[in-house]
């Protein structure tokens, strides 16, 4: 583990010969930095790399390395400074408070999209049921139809001879219904859209179906009168 | 701290993801070329200090819009680089498209003021 005595990244030195070691100035800045709770790997090791490349800039200057190590210090800015800017997206050791809050902010970010991806399917699948009841309804005065000594009202055989169509209404909804899942869409967005279209069709097929149904019971209690 | 012709705190932090996101779909490239690049384009104007961007380059990580990697230069050193994601791409648009609509009704003023 790293306890900040020792630098993890190789910083350029300039090669003069004098009494300022640079190693050991920035192992000091690393002590002060995880001192004032700045964590490490992550962000100290990024800002050791950047507080190498500000070093190298000012040495390429013609700034000698205490100087430009002190520049680059005072550049990056205090510990406590920085941890403060962490601080405000939550980053840093005493930041628990900010970080649950986050996460459970994306959890329920991710729970609402996966019910809302769930109940997209549940919609789907009730469209694609009741869609199949009806055409086994019509299915089922397919043989009467056939077989029946008096004709079925022209709108009930009508209906019986376009029940194929009924099995093809849950395709496009379906297909919406998988573009859905798919797309990685906001949670905020408003998900009833999709239940109104859905039941609107709905209803509008079920009541056709459901009056092609009722008309040969109708006949059939008018005969029996 | 800020002279009359550098560009106000607020907006500087307001600013500060579009631009970094437009940079990084130019290429991937790391903090300090970063903070040397946003003030030799703003002609010094928007002075980025490391205290603010890393942090602002970290959220923007943690929320998908970009992603880094640890590449080894000369001497050993490493550095980290950061490049743009799909979701950092379509955040970019919506930025352009805001601030576009800020730009042209603060230019529509502008303009009206001179009639």
């Amino acid at each position: 583990m790293n306890n900040g005595r020792q630098s993890t990244l190789s910083c350029p030195v300039s090669g003069a010969n004098n009494m300022f070691d640079l190693e050991q100035a920035i192992s000091e800045w690393r002590r002060q930095m995880l001192a004032a709770g700045i964590k490490t790997p992550v962000p100290l090791e990024e800002l050791e790399s950047h507080l190498c490349d500000e070093i190298e800039q000012q040495i390429q200057s013609g700034t000698n390395e205490q100087h430009a190590f002190e520049a680059a210090v005072q550049q990056i800015g205090h510990g406590n400074m920085l941890k403060t800017e962490f601080r405000k997206v939550g980053e840093t050791k005493g930041d628990g408070l900010i970080n649950y809050h986050r996460i459970y902010s994306a959890m329920l970010a991710s729970k609402q999209k996966i019910m809302k991806k769930i109940t997209n399917i549940l919609v789907t699948l009730t469209f694609a049921f009741a869609c199949f009841s009806l055409w086994i309804m019509l299915t089922l005065l397919s043989p009467v139809a056939a077989h029946s000594l008096r004709a079925l009202p022209p709108f009930t055989t009508f209906l019986v001879g376009m029940r194929a169509g009924l099995l093809l209404l849950p395709i496009p909804v379906a297909g919406y219904c998988l573009y859905a899942v798919l797309r990685s869409q906001p949670a905020t967005q408003n998900g009833t859209t999709f239940l109104a279209w859905t039941m609107s069709a709905l209803f509008l097929v079920s009541f056709p179906v459901l009056l092609a149904i009722f008309l040969p019971c109708l006949q059939l209690m008018i005969q029996m009168k | 701290m800020y002279s009359r012709y550098m560009i106000s705190k607020e907006l500087v932090a307001a600013s500060s993801e579009p631009l970094i996101l437009s940079l990084l779909s130019q290429g991937e490239s790391y903090g300090y070329a970063i903070i040397q690049d946003i003030k030799a384009r703003s002609q010094d104007k928007i002075q980025w200090t490391d205290g603010m961007l890393y942090p602002v380059l970290h959220r923007m990580e943690r929320e998908g819009l970009i992603k880094s990697r640890w590449v080894k230069i000369e001497n050993g050193r490493k550095r980290k680089y950061y490049s743009l994601k799909q979701d950092g791409k379509k955040a970019l648009a919506k930025h352009h498209e805001q601030w576009s609509a800020v730009h042209a009704v603060l230019s529509g003023l502008r303009g009206e003021q001179y009639v």
